[in-house]
């Protein structure tokens, strides 16, 4: 068995306003894909959307 | 009993190699592994790979079980009023033959009548499940019942030959599955872990291509030139460009070939240049999400689109250039790793450096991003 098999991968959305660029990480939920808009940005209200979604690794 | 008043009746036993006094039955200890191992040696070594292998498969069964599970669960959400489960044992038995070889002429336009007629049997057999469900969900359940048909037949072959080293009591059948076992495994633990991201809807590393197109293509008119496969218009530096890639979120890797084929011949577009993005496999050592540059189509699966697109290209003397991303069989087939994710920047700077060296002002360049666009819009 590899290395990365004894690893538990956790999910993350990355999304990116379009007005101000914050970008912002959370947890993955279910509906979500790459280029969809996503919530609100917390800094100016503006839409997001959604720029990546990935996975890393942490050792248990 | 006193072991030492035997040796006068067994006098071939010495009394000890330099000791006095060690007794004679304290050879047995080296004489008869040699007469064990002389007679019964492969009989032993055949046990213990045996052992070995039957440990594996019993692991590779496991992983099917689960495999199994987890499609008739994931069935069961879509359609809560039927029972799934003879479908899906049904579907995992479901074969494709593949055409006649020893006469090559005419193959690849056989294989592409196949593969359609698989995929769209595959589909429709997927619908009869629940008629109303959506693309997303019918794709996210042809990908399941994919990996889960693989995982079956992964079992089936590796049990067959089990059986049939353990029946015959060869040792050829056993010792190379032995041999090819880890690779099997680890094939299998990827194809178990896709099932969860196919089931959640995430991108896979495969997607890559279709990540970095897909983004390219925000904000574009697109218009379906094949089927599940999507083209866009966009400018670049006195260049037209035109993206394509296959119709996200939904599970797919649509029919480049086919379009390109379209595109050139029916449509009559004068492409100068392709340049294609693909997931490839890295070698050991090498880094998960480096880039790497080169010239040919580069697209996995059967070979259809491959030589669909190599042949527009040659026949109108098209270049055709490729941009791979690295990354394991695991990483491809799996939920995006960030090294993957990240690669994007990297790989779009890649791709408009290829079109001002390669191309110039007044140019049509098509970009295509390949592989599967799980989980990736446009």
């Amino acid at each position: 068995m590899s290395e990365e098999s004894k690893e538990k991968p956790m999910v993350y959305t990355i999304e990116e306003c379009q007005q101000c660029g914050l970008k912002t990480k959370r947890t993955f939920k279910l509906g979500d894909f790459v280029y969809k808009i996503g919530e609100f940005c917390s800094k100016c209200k503006g839409s997001t959307l959604i720029m990546m979604i990935y996975a890393e690794y942490l050792k248990t | 009993m006193d072991l030492t008043a035997i040796q006068l009746q067994f006098p071939f036993f010495p009394t000890g190699g330099g000791g006095e006094g060690i007794p004679w039955w304290t050879y047995l200890i080296w004489i008869l592994p040699i007469f064990f191992f002389m007679f019964y040696g492969q009989k032993f070594q055949m046990w213990m790979v045996l052992n070995d292998v039957s440990k594996s498969v019993n692991k590779l069964k496991g992983m099917r079980e689960k495999a199994r599970t987890e499609a008739i669960e994931y069935a069961k959400t879509i359609n809560p009023n039927t029972d799934p489960t003879e479908k899906v044992d049904h579907f995992l038995e479901y074969f494709t033959i593949m055409p006649v070889d020893i006469d090559p002429s005419g193959i690849m336009k056989k294989l592409q009548h196949l593969v359609r007629v698989r995929d769209d049997r595959v589909k429709a057999e997927v619908r009869a499940m629940a008629p109303s469900m959506d693309n997303l969900t019918a794709s996210k359940m042809e990908n399941i019942l994919e990996a889960t048909t693989i995982l079956h037949l992964i079992y089936k072959v590796v049990r067959h030959f089990y059986l049939m080293g353990k029946k015959t009591t060869s040792m050829f059948f056993i010792v190379q599955l032995q041999m090819i076992m880890p690779i099997l495994l680890q094939e299998a633990e990827a194809l178990n872990k896709a099932i969860g991201t196919f089931k959640a809807g995430q991108p896979i590393g495969d997607g890559i291509g279709a990540m970095i197109v897909g983004k390219m293509m925000l904000k574009k008119d697109k218009k379906t030139i094949a089927k599940e496969t999507l083209v866009s218009e966009d400018q670049y530096n006195g260049r037209k460009i035109y993206l394509m890639k296959a119709e996200g979120p939904a599970g797919s890797v649509g029919e480049p070939g086919t379009a390109v084929e379209k595109m050139i011949n029916e449509m009559g577009v004068k492409i100068n240049s392709i340049i294609m993005i693909d997931a490839a496999l890295k070698l050991e050592g090498e880094k998960t999400g480096e880039l790497a540059e080169g010239v040919g189509a580069a697209i996995g699966g059967i070979g259809v689109d491959r030589f669909q697109i190599e042949e527009v290209a040659t026949r109108h003397g098209i270049p055709v250039y490729a941009i791979i991303i690295k990354q394991s069989i695991i990483d491809a087939i799996t939920v995006m790793k960030k090294e993957i994710a990240e690669s994007i920047e990297k790989v779009s700077k890649s791709v408009f450096n290829v079109i001002e060296e390669k191309t110039k002002e007044g140019d049509n360049v098509l970009i295509i991003g390949v592989g599967n666009t799980l989980g990736v819009g446009q």
